[in-house]
């Protein structure tokens, strides 16, 4: 089911009602609303796959209960192993096998060797690299005694399939989230308010911005030898705003949404675009990934302790593996090899946590050395993101060499319409930036008229505006 | 809680009334768009003399035939009942049910598209079709509401857009008959003529891969055994696609001709025999040119000869 589809519409307030008018007089009974509602929602999709949910939870769930019954520290890693190797397994089967195979088959056939390898014609299912580092978070923290092992199947079953984010992230800690699924939850309408904001504004930024920059992007990358290089610059600044319009505003109505239902779900995105270097943009993009590799991966290879070969090592380590984990093919492990390139000289001169504030902090201009920063930091994430979009490498090596020549002075060859949305996006979120989302305000500073009137008109832009519906591209994920 | 709720009604009720002003605006172009037109077809499917020869399906059907060069052939009535394949295969069938009479027959062009998840229950086209015909109404069924309800609020907001439009610039004083898409652009048969001596534009290639959905053959088996009933023959044939969207699309359409040919339906012909090649397509894949509209028109009354007096 859609965020943006008129299933969800119907959804979503079924589900609200239910949850807190009829499920509420026990924890338990909101916690099974929660979950039968999840497999409806992931179901909608393919109810085949809810079987990989199950059985995922149903290892995690046993393996944490036996990791901390386990006595010796062998049998708690054996455990720990097995639901590694039934997560990584899933993803390893659905998600990477027919790399693998192909890319196996390539090698050998650059040394002479001709075999025809196995492939399988599988889908990916929907939200699969989601919930499975979801629930390993679980294991991982059971297993380093941060969390004690629920004996509550349904509230374990409920956290791992939680339908807000179940598919898109933001990726939850278990140590975060399954705990509320303990508590009692009260509706508080401030923060369903709050919510709903949360979820306008996601909206706005999937309908209005990125189907409308996907309309442009499509165009440019299905046809880039025809088009002049100011047109291929602006093929690259749409898609780095269709991304983030696409997965931020997903994380946003994901958030908004377990708002309602009185859950609170870690930030996902901290308006990266304002940031003033790669360190930066990676504290405020995907929040939640980047987090879990850190403490999932980077920290237990040594994190930055050790000297620089271990630096750069572990480095280029944390940055290919998140590229890999966004899909099976060689455009991501660039993207991610070109990051931990863009960061290594922060990392090497102790300047990555130079700017963990705000951009231009207490002030509403900004100044000519952070704007100069923010561009240039922008302008290298998007060049990045070329091969994000690309099919393979050679065609984004060849749309980076046709951006630059003369044409990148001539008139783009198509419609600069998003850019006026772009805009709004820009100066509301410049606004906002020290906010948790760019409606976050206390509605005791903005009149009930003034806030409605705000609201409406940024419906009115969504449904005048909204380009045709589009899948959200954090799904292939 | 009750504030929350109090308030969350109220807001939705304001977004409701945007929607309904958009609903009941009227219509102020100069030129309906060519769903109007389904007016006249209604008009001359009731005044034809049975039997009669009707073809119907989407747009690869209105902009596919000169129903002359058949009637011509086959010496009975043609009418073109066929405007958008986006009004789903489900409203198009049932739409011109009540119109065929003992000794018709009803060739069916199907959209490979309707063969693919619920667009056979129809999408947003379907609610121009309503607005032009609000009787119709009546034909649509819960499934059908629910498949075309998202897309109430953007309809809304189009006829809002262009009623604004149309009051800004003015059209109501452009009068430009031969333009495509529009309530005049057919002919008395029923078929697009506007564009038949006009140059092709840029084609659209289509990808509607996708797994097929059985209901749709066993709804057109129904609607096979209610003609039969009736003393009306029910025939398919495919419809017209250039041939680059054929190859992109050709594990999907064998599919769709395996469950056709499996069915108890009557087919007339395979798909590569009205997969013509892209210079013969106007606007689109389905869209067939003056000279595209010939061809099939020919080949359609030898085949139908064919069959009638086999």
């Amino acid at each position: 089911m859609l965020f943006n589809s008129f299933e969800y519409l119907l959804f979503l307030p079924t589900v609200f009602l239910l949850y807190w008018f009829v499920f509420n007089k026990q924890i338990k009974w909101q916690n099974l609303l929660l979950l039968v509602v999840s497999y409806v929602f992931y179901g909608w999709w393919d109810w085949r796959f809810l079987s990989l949910i199950v059985f995922s939870s149903i290892i995690d769930f046993y393996c944490g209960i036996y990791i901390n019954k386990s006595k010796s520290e062998q049998l708690k890693k054996r455990w720990l192993i097995l639901s590694m190797l039934v997560n990584l397994g899933f993803l390893g089967v659905f998600k990477y096998f027919n790399f693998f195979s192909k890319s196996l088959e390539e090698a050998l056939h650059s040394v002479g060797y001709q075999i025809d390898t196995l492939t399988l014609n599988i889908i990916l299912p929907v939200g699969i690299s989601f919930y499975t580092f979801q629930t390993m978070s679980y294991t991982i923290d059971v297993y380093r005694n941060k969390l004690k092992p629920t004996k509550d199947p349904v509230a374990f079953f409920a956290f791992v399939s939680f339908f807000p984010q179940l598919v898109a992230g933001p990726i939850e800690r278990a140590t975060n989230l399954l705990p509320q699924f303990y508590k009692k939850r009260t509706f508080d309408y401030n923060q369903a308010t709050d919510g709903l904001r949360q979820i306008l504004w996601g909206l706005f930024k999937k309908i209005v911005i990125a189907d409308n920059c996907a309309i442009i992007v499509n165009q440019i990358f299905d046809n880039y030898t025809d088009y002049n290089a100011s047109t291929l610059i602006i093929g690259a600044i749409f898609f780095a705003f269709q991304i983030y319009g696409d997965f931020s505003g997903y994380s946003d109505i994901a958030i908004g949404t377990s708002r309602l239902f009185g859950f609170n779900l870690m930030q996902n995105f901290a308006f990266p675009y304002f940031s003033r270097d790669i360190a930066e943009f990676w504290r405020r993009w995907h929040i939640s990934l980047s987090t879990w590799f850190r403490d999932y991966v980077y920290i237990p290879l040594g994190g930055s302790r050790g000297g620089i070969s271990m630096k750069i090592r572990n480095t280029f380590i944390i940055f290919i593996v998140s590229g890999f984990w966004h899909g099976a093919n060689w455009t991501f492990i660039i993207w991610g090899a070109l990051n931990a390139i863009y960061f290594l000289p922060l990392l090497l001169l102790n300047k990555n946590r130079t700017n963990t504030n705000v951009v231009a902090e207490n002030k509403t201009i900004i100044g000519f050395k952070e704007l100069f920063q923010v561009i240039l930091t922008f302008g290298l994430t998007t060049m990045a993101w070329i091969f994000f979009r690309a099919p393979n490498i050679t065609y984004a090596i060849d749309y980076i060499s046709k951006i630059f020549n003369k044409s990148a002075f001539h008139a783009p060859q198509v419609t600069l319409k998003p850019f006026v949305f772009i805009i709004i996006l820009i100066i509301i979120e410049w606004l906002q930036r020290d906010k948790k989302h760019a409606l976050a305000f206390s509605d005791s500073k903005i009149s009930k008229p003034l806030r409605w009137v705000l609201y409406y008109t940024l419906i009115i832009i969504i449904f005048w505006f909204g380009a045709e519906k589009q899948e959200f591209i954090y799904f292939q994920f | 809680m009750a504030k929350f709720i109090k308030y969350s009604i109220l807001f939705a009720l304001g977004i409701g009334l945007v929607i309904s002003i958009g609903l009941m605006l009227p219509n102020n172009n100069a030129i309906r768009s060519v769903d109007y037109s389904i007016i006249a077809k209604h008009k001359n499917l009731q005044n034809a003399k049975s039997p009669k020869l009707i073809l119907t399906g989407g747009s690869n059907v209105l902009f596919g035939f000169n129903s002359k060069i058949i009637s011509d052939n086959l010496h009975i009535p043609v009418i073109n009942h066929s405007i958008h394949a986006g009004y789903g295969l489900k409203y198009i069938i049932e739409d011109v049910i009540p119109f065929a009479k003992a000794g018709d027959i009803i060739v069916l062009s199907p959209e490979y598209s309707h063969f693919i998840g619920t667009n056979y229950l129809g999408k947003e086209p379907l609610l121009f079709s309503l607005t032009a015909k609000p009787e119709n109404l009546k034909l649509i069924s819960i499934n059908q509401i629910f498949n075309v309800a998202e897309f109430i609020p953007k309809f809304s907001f189009d006829r809002m857009k262009s009623f604004i439009n149309n009051l800004v610039k003015g059209s109501i004083a452009e009068l430009d008959y031969s333009k495509d898409y529009g309530e005049f652009s057919i002919n008395e048969f029923g078929d697009h003529y506007t564009h038949w001596n006009k140059k092709p534009t840029e084609l659209k290639i289509y990808n509607f891969n996708g797994e097929v959905n059985i209901d749709v053959i066993r709804f057109l088996e129904e609607k096979n055994q209610e003609l039969k009933n009736k003393g009306v023959k029910l025939i398919i044939s495919y419809p017209s696609l250039c041939l680059s969207t054929y190859s992109l699309n050709e594990a999907t359409i064998n599919n769709i001709h395996k469950h056709l040919l499996s069915s108890s339906l009557s087919v007339i012909d395979t798909p590569l025999d009205y997969s013509f090649k892209d210079s013969l397509f106007y606007d689109s894949s389905y869209h067939l040119t003056g000279a595209g509209v010939i061809k099939r028109s020919v080949k359609l009354s030898t085949q139908l000869n064919a069959k009638i007096n086999d």
